[in-house]
């Protein structure tokens, strides 16, 4: 069974379902917001802005850290990963999908690159809905596309510990809220974390898309590493939890 | 090929303390429908998920098609078609878009979906959302679904259960219809008894996880044994009389019951003779119904 196919069965389940409206819902309350944000103040924003910025750049910014788009996207993560897996729970289709000649690994690893899939989708319909914005407002500087397919990219690298994680929770759980209010509790934790403990941060992965640094110096590598590091370590233990699951 | 299609041995399942199937040792022959009977809670459901891999065995083997389903799961799947319990779909779903799902994982042809939906005759309504059916559409549906491939060996948890007698009626002559038309072994639970006897040619029969009978449908009604059963008074003399003249005999409350090789007119004829009073005097014969709920213990009537 080629993993492909099985993200394509993923996709089509959700035809029709609740994860679209989530997936345009969310970017267009992120858009409203900014466009309201920028309507309203953006002289001021333009006069308070450190030197060098521009106003695509203060867009970004206004978006990531005083919206909270950074600090909520591992929430919005754990609703995706919880459709994806309710969509099963709710029909009690796991004893029908798992009777047929697949893996659990392959429906397991599926699972988790269509919830990655939907959460590069919202993180660039969050970036294009910035894009709106600017031309609406009427930037007068060029947009820089660099720095905003980088924002989209680093996000979803950022994301992958988080993604992998709830990947895991919501394959456990048969109650979908479980897994969200986990995201939300790491989102809440993570705000208090990242004022109160900045050095330890790099070690949560809920803090990790809040502190990308498109507009600081310092790279991301170490931040990127353990995300990837605890995306392996979370995928070989959910996939080895779930293959042990019994299916009643 | 093997003649039994499915062997399992020792097969056990604990769920903490609690034995939910104890040492079952199944055997299907390949060819015809084996009929998986118990009463509700019984382990049938456990045992099937255990078939299909579905459950890990605390202990024994499952065999399947000759190969273990620990070691040979996806050779065997592939050759399986399946409904555990309630039929599962997705409901927002069309039911043409259902069975694609099973057919991309199966990877079978596309028109696999026109042939078994013509099958369960659900046909003219493909293209309808399935949360829309009734409950007989989706229980069909799901076998649509156990058919995509054409399997070797069908396996159906309590098909008709929640159906109206209509219902149950198409389900049971749908199934009846595979082993002669299309090759297949049918394995199917239900905790009716006349559901299976008229669908089934070999039962087994698992209660409180033990597997108590297991045979042709033959071999089960060869246990309706019949017998003398007599209603006389007083019932204590008229027992210590067949006692003084040496006939055995067995009794319950109301009745006295005797061998059928003695002669009835005879038994008749000496007991008035005597002066007791004969009330009623007939053959019975145990129904399967009765053997069935006495070798699951529901009752003491054999």
């Amino acid at each position: 069974m080629k993993l492909p196919t099985l993200i394509w069965l993923e996709v089509s389940k959700q035809k029709k379902g609740w994860i679209w409206f989530f997936l345009l819902g969310i970017p267009a309350g992120t858009t409203l917001a900014m466009f309201l944000d920028f309507s309203i103040r953006y002289d001021y924003l333009l006069d308070t802005a450190e030197k060098g910025l521009n106003s695509w750049d203060i867009l970004l910014i206004e978006n990531h850290r005083i919206l909270g788009w950074g600090i909520f996207l591992p929430m919005f993560i754990s609703i995706i990963y919880a459709l994806l897996y309710q969509v099963e729970e709710s029909q009690n289709s796991w004893k029908q999908i798992l009777s047929l000649p697949v893996r659990h690994e392959s429906v397991f690893i599926s699972k988790f690159l269509t919830g990655l899939l939907f959460s590069t989708i919202l993180i660039t319909f969050n970036m294009l809905g910035l894009l709106i914005v600017g031309k609406v407002i009427g930037f007068p500087e060029t947009i820089e596309w660099s720095n905003y397919i980088a924002y989209v990219g680093k996000q979803v690298l950022m994301t992958v510990a988080v993604a992998s994680i709830h990947n895991w929770l919501s394959s456990f759980y048969k109650n979908m809220i479980v897994p969200i209010v986990i995201g939300f509790a790491g989102v809440i934790l993570s705000s208090y974390l990242i004022f109160q403990f900045p050095d330890g941060v790099q070690y949560f992965p809920y803090t990790f898309s809040f502190l990308i640094d498109d507009f600081a110096d310092q790279g991301n590598a170490g931040l990127i590493r353990n995300s990837l590091l605890l995306m392996v370590i979370s995928l070989a233990l959910g996939m080895w939890q779930f293959k042990r699951k019994d299916i009643l | 090929m093997a003649s039994n299609i499915i062997e399992t041995t020792n097969l056990t399942k604990r769920f903490g303390k609690f034995v939910a199937v104890d040492q079952v040792n199944l055997q299907v022959p390949t060819g015809g429908i084996y009929g998986f009977l118990g009463p509700n809670g019984a382990g049938k459901s456990t045992t099937i998920r255990m078939l299909l891999g579905l459950i890990k065995a605390s202990n024994g083997e499952v065999d399947v098609f000759g190969k273990s389903i620990k070691r040979e799961r996806m050779a065997i799947l592939k050759r399986i078609g399946s409904m555990v319990e309630s039929p599962s779909y997705y409901g927002h779903l069309t039911a043409h878009e259902n069975l694609e799902i099973s057919r991309r994982i199966l990877g079978v042809d596309k028109s696999e979906i026109d042939r078994v939906l013509d099958i369960v005759q659900l046909t003219s309504v493909r293209n309808k959302v399935v949360k829309k059916f009734s409950l007989g559409m989706k229980q069909r549906l799901g076998i649509a679904q156990a058919l995509m491939g054409n399997p070797e060996l069908l396996i159906l948890d309590e098909p008709t259960n929640g159906l109206d007698p209509s219902g149950i009626i198409e389900i049971r002559e749908l199934i009846k219809r595979l082993p002669h038309q299309f090759g297949i072994t049918v394995l199917i639970s239900s905790h009716i008894l006349s559901e299976i006897e008229l669908m089934a040619t070999h039962v087994g029969i698992i209660n409180h996880g033990k597997l108590l009978f297991q045979g042709t449908i033959e071999e089960l009604r060869s246990k309706q044994k019949a017998m003398i059963q007599l209603e006389a008074e007083p019932k204590n003399e008229v027992e210590t009389y067949f006692r003084e003249i040496g006939i055995e005999f067995t009794n319950d409350q109301r009745f006295i019951y005797l061998d059928p090789s003695f002669q009835a007119a005879k038994i008749n004829r000496d007991l008035i003779m005597n002066g007791y009073e004969v009330h009623q005097m007939m053959i019975k014969r145990h129904s399967l119904e009765e053997i069935f709920l006495a070798i699951t213990g529901k009752e003491n009537a054999v």
